[in-house]
């Protein structure tokens, strides 16, 4: 029983780490909102997506999940009318980054509410370990 | 009566292996609240008749069956996690996101705090079990 509880410590940790990965790409995302191109034809910053994967472990034998992979949203940018820019083309359009503030702020709040869950999972885990060492008292 | 083996004390660390193997398996499902595709888990109810059978003295059904090994190369059956291999994907999750990821957050927590409870009066219940054989064993 007490393996059981032990590894749970090790699987919220794993579930800890990768939102805090998460938040270090959503955090990228905010930091690089406004982050133009220099030259007509250059491409803006690009959002980032995080993925995670349930992974076993074979060293604990259990599953502790992971960062899967750090990829590029494809989606379109977004045109602004800056005729005075560097970066405008012809037209006076310069492509912005398709990172969306909103979303990435919900995305934030998320993370943290799931970190907070595996907190209180390992609150909880160490309440009862502790409680089952209290009958040796 | 075996002081050493009194079926209570098996009953209670029964249940409270369950709880702790329940405990790991929420607590997975927690990790994975964002993973694309996973299916919350959930371990096997705990069987109570089951369990006082096999821990009750003079039951036909004694012990639970394990395999006898007759030769070194024979494999015990243990897995390395038990929790992992006796959970199974939750049939009826509460709702399933875009992603396929079943994991409601509210969900885990009240199953969370089930364990505890159940923990605690699994080590309430053992406490008072001891303190009535000290009763016994101190006449007074």
């Amino acid at each position: 029983m007490a393996d059981d509880l032990i590894s749970t410590f090790r699987i919220s940790a794993a579930g800890m780490k990768v939102q805090g990965s998460r938040l270090r790409v959503i955090s990228q995302n905010i930091a690089n909102a406004d982050s133009l191109p220099t030259q007509p034809g250059e491409k803006p910053y690009q959002r980032k997506l995080i993925t995670f994967k349930n992974e076993m472990n074979r060293e604990l034998g259990v599953n502790l999940v992971e960062v899967n992979r750090v990829s590029r949203d494809r989606s379109d940018f977004v045109k602004r009318l800056d005729p005075s820019h560097p970066a405008a083309d012809k037209d006076g359009y310069v492509l912005g980054p398709n990172v969306n503030k909103l979303v990435e702020m919900m995305d934030m709040r998320e993370a943290q509410r799931s970190y907070e869950a595996n907190l209180s999972a390992i609150r909880a885990s160490r309440g009862m370990l502790n409680k089952t060492l209290e009958l040796l008292r | 009566m075996d002081i050493t083996n009194l079926p209570m004390f098996g009953l209670i660390k029964e249940r409270m292996n369950w709880v702790g193997q329940r405990q790991q398996v929420i607590a997975q499902n927690i990790a994975n609240a964002d993973t694309p595709e996973y299916r919350a888990r959930d371990i096997k109810k705990f069987d109570f008749q089951k369990t006082l059978r096999e821990h009750t003295p003079n039951s036909r059904v004694g012990k639970g069956a394990s395999m006898r090994a007759t030769h070194p190369m024979h494999l015990t059956g243990r897995v390395e996690s038990i929790a992992g291999a006796l959970s199974k994907a939750d049939r009826k999750p509460y709702e399933t996101a875009p992603d396929g990821n079943s994991v409601v957050l509210e969900e885990q927590m009240v199953k969370m705090n089930e364990a505890v409870v159940q923990h605690s009066a699994m080590v309430g219940l053992y406490r008072k079990h001891l303190r009535m054989i000290k009763l016994v064993m101190r006449g007074k």
